[in-house]
């Protein structure tokens, strides 16, 4: 076997670096790597190679967040298996990191509900990397987004990612492919990322740190992102802070205020969500549906006998840019906000066997191309409310339970306090019985 | 039997009437004195009347058990012990007349609450539990029939916010020999009849708490009134019990605290971390979840949580069947 010609960094190589000054090492590396493989290639004769298992691929977090950006952007149909094993390697390297940043105990763990919703410990929020649809959607619609801002400004697109998480899952991988291939720089695109958790805050540092995009972020704030003043224009807005239902965190309080502080033609991410009342078993919703199914749950796997078994009350909430400017409110008290949401009628169910559960559904249409389905993440599972009784008494009738029967209107209002979720109310029997 | 003409100078001796160890240091000093006749304790013995005749078997004391379906067969074992006193503790059941005609000096009882309120076998718990801060050792005369008489003497006696039940029957029962030993002066000097005040005001009663008692009404229950549900039941009842899905947790040791709670429902975990705890909102407030255990142990609140994977936003429910 000829020995191979390693080691020797030709002139040729270091000629297309004419200043040493502004060396960046990682494409030196990447484009010396690239030469030498050139070489060996020409030394060497082929040998028969074992596919190694992905699993022990010992991919480092810039291949990583490659591999995995690359399988999100990608113009191929969507192959839910690679995808979920190109983020499940991402979030292992990350999750080092995590683990490795010499971040507060008692800061990772912290978990309280602020003026404005639930705000998780940044442990727990370290699995969203890993809701593969979710954050292909988002990933998308960012590069979307950014490329269509971009044509528009005279200046770098801000960027401003509130309720970010330890990771910013839903925007960091794309900054960082963006600098791997050289698609964006610091002149572009400015980023401001924005968490209530000092842990999330140091995590993102060490994490920002390796992936070597420093250059991108204006800044890292660690407040209530209800309270953020921007210090320069934002033009885009990435957001995702909701629990199933649209319940428990404080996404449309957040919206609301970033839509007030955004550039008008700026974009929100996502475009839309659409909450509506649907009535079914809870038997056939949640167990049924499921249960002979071996692929994993997202809205293109539900039973079509299901669906359409499903009896549909209709809109009660949209969220966009627009309608959160406008929305009729009601302050019940310093902590407490109702907003007026959707009203549905209970029809006639006296061919329906069971007891109908009232489901909160959620659909998140995150720009014109991309839409996050029900079952599609955990935060598009329908939530039932178990407090809405219909036609029918509980055994053991708790606080807060509301009776209702066909022919009741309920009145649905959005609660903004410390765990926001919607409330149904009766509204006036005034409908005809079906 | 002693002739009464000079108590002053007769020797007395008392028979104690007890259901409850907290006789326990009454009786010692009884015993050192050489006062005690013998010790009467129920025929149907419970955890705590079996703790007494425990340790007075242990201290190879005399004493017999009280057989309903044989009231009369305790006369003799009275006059065998020639006792002339009669003082009791929490004793639950009357006297016939033979027996209380043996004791020429009557049947006095002790009773750790300012009665008529409180009356009955857990006076202690139901003072810490609804916020009393002083309790009295009333000493009272009773009649044949075990029915409350008139009071002899009433001492105060101050209940700490940091008192659980056990401190405070602790120091319940170590102040009982001082009154019982100033009651039996009181008696010589007043020659067998000392001065007696009724009964006035209205009475509560003071029954064992139930299961259901112990559990934290979120939607009723002001801050300080689950702090004092779980002091009450610390450590016998094994404080109070909050009610997390179907799962039952004990809760011993509670502090109202001033945190924000966003109006989020009474019940609602609102914070999990250092420094703060666990906290809670309450329907006047917020407490910090000090104490709390379970099947597998004693914990403190952070622990517990983290340990049983409970999160912030999770609501402690009610006991079911109570609306």
């Amino acid at each position: 076997m000829n020995k191979p010609n390693s080691g020797n960094i030709t002139s040729e190589a270091l000629s297309t670096f004419a200043d040493p000054a502004s060396i960046d090492t990682g494409a030196v590396t990447s484009s010396l790597n690239e030469l030498l493989r050139r070489r060996l290639s020409q030394s060497l004769p082929m040998m028969p190679v074992a596919e190694p298992e992905p699993a022990s691929q010992p991919f480092g977090l810039a291949e990583c967040l490659t591999a995995g950006v690359e399988e999100m952007l990608s113009s191929q149909p969507l192959n839910r298996a690679v995808l979920d094993q190109k983020l499940e390697l991402l979030f292992d390297r990350l999750h080092d990191l995590y683990l490795k940043a010499d971040i507060d105990p008692a800061a990772r763990k912290r978990q309280f509900i602020s003026p404005n919703g639930l705000v998780m410990s940044p442990d727990h929020c370290v699995t969203t990397q890993k809701d593969s649809l979710r954050v292909r959607a988002f990933i998308r619609a960012a590069d979307r987004a950014i490329a269509q801002i971009a044509t528009q400004r005279q200046r770098p697109v801000h960027i401003a990612y509130p309720a970010c998480g330890p990771f910013a899952p839903l925007l960091l991988p794309l900054i960082a492919y963006y600098r791997e291939r050289g698609l964006y720089d610091e002149n572009d695109l400015r980023i401001t990322l924005i968490d209530m958790q000092q842990g999330a805050v140091a995590s993102l540092q060490a994490i920002i740190h390796e992936m070597r995009i420093s250059g991108f972020i204006h800044e890292i704030v660690c407040q209530d992102a209800c309270n953020y003043q921007p210090s320069m224009p934002i033009d885009i807005v990435v957001l995702e802070a909701m629990q199933h239902g649209f319940s428990r965190e404080g996404h449309l309080a957040m919206a609301r205020h970033f839509a007030s502080v955004m550039q008008p033609d700026g974009l929100f991410i996502p475009q839309k969500i659409s909450l509506r009342a649907v009535l079914n078993t809870g038997q056939r919703e949640f167990v049924e549906q499921w249960q002979d199914n071996q692929t994993s749950l997202c809205e293109a796997n539900m039973q079509k006998a299901i669906v359409s078994g499903r009896i549909e009350l209709g809109d009660i909430l949209q969220i966009t840019p627009d309608s959160l400017r406008d929305l009729p409110e009601c302050n019940l008290d310093e902590h407490i906000t109702l907003i007026e949401c959707g009203e549905v009628v209970i029809p006639s169910l006296e061919n329906r066997q069971g007891e109908q559960l009232l489901l909160i559904c959620t659909r998140i249409c995150v720009d014109d191309e991309e839409t996050i389905g029900e079952y599609d993440s955990g935060i598009t599972h329908p939530l039932a409310d178990l407090q809405v009784c219909i036609n029918f008494e509980p055994r053991d009738t708790k606080p807060g339970d509301l009776l209702v029967k066909s022919g009741d209107k309920l009145k649905f209002y959005y609660r903004l306090n410390g765990l926001p979720g919607f409330l149904a109310t009766l509204a006036d029997r005034s409908v005809e019985h079906e | 039997m002693s002739d009464t003409s000079d108590l002053r100078n007769l020797p007395l001796k008392v028979v104690v009437f007890a259901a409850h160890p907290l006789a326990i240091p009454t009786i010692n000093l009884l015993m050192q004195e050489g006062m005690l006749g013998g010790v009467i304790v129920p025929g149907q013995p419970d955890p705590f009347s079996q703790q007494l005749e425990n340790w007075l078997r242990h201290n190879r004391l005399p004493y017999v058990q009280y057989d309903l379906t044989q009231v009369d067969n305790i006369a003799p074992q009275l006059q065998r012990w020639e006792v002339d006193l009669g003082v009791g503790f929490n004793f639950p059941h009357p006297l016939s007349e033979q027996t209380a005609g043996k004791l020429t000096l009557g049947v006095f009882q002790i009773h750790a609450a300012p009665l008529p309120r409180y009356l009955g076998p857990q006076p202690l718990y139901w003072q810490i539990r609804n916020g009393e801060v002083e309790t009295h050792l009333t000493l009272l005369k009773v009649d044949a029939t075990g029915n409350s008489g008139d009071i002899v003497m009433q001492q105060p006696l101050a209940i700490d916010l940091l008192d659980t039940l056990q401190s405070l029957e602790n120091r319940v029962a170590q102040q009982m020999p001082v009154i019982v030993g100033q009651f039996i002066n009181l008696l010589r000097e007043h020659q067998g009849a000392p001065e007696l005040t009724p009964l006035s005001g209205d009475g509560s009663q003071a029954p064992f708490p139930q299961q259901a008692d112990l559990y934290v009404d979120w939607a009723s229950m002001s801050s300080q009134q689950i702090a004092n549900l779980a002091r009450a039941g610390n450590a016998l009842f094994g404080g109070c019990i909050l009610l997390l899905g179907h799962t039952p947790i004990n809760l011993l040791q509670v502090t109202p605290v001033e945190h924000p709670t966003y109006g989020v429902k009474p019940g609602t975990i609102c914070h999990i971390g250092e420094p703060e705890g666990v906290i809670v909102a309450t329907c006047d407030g917020a407490i910090r979840l000090d104490v709390l255990s379970s099947a597998d142990g004693v914990f403190d609140g952070l622990r517990f949580m983290e340990r049983f994977q409970i999160n912030a936003g999770m609501e402690f429910g009610v006991v079911s069947g109570r609306y």
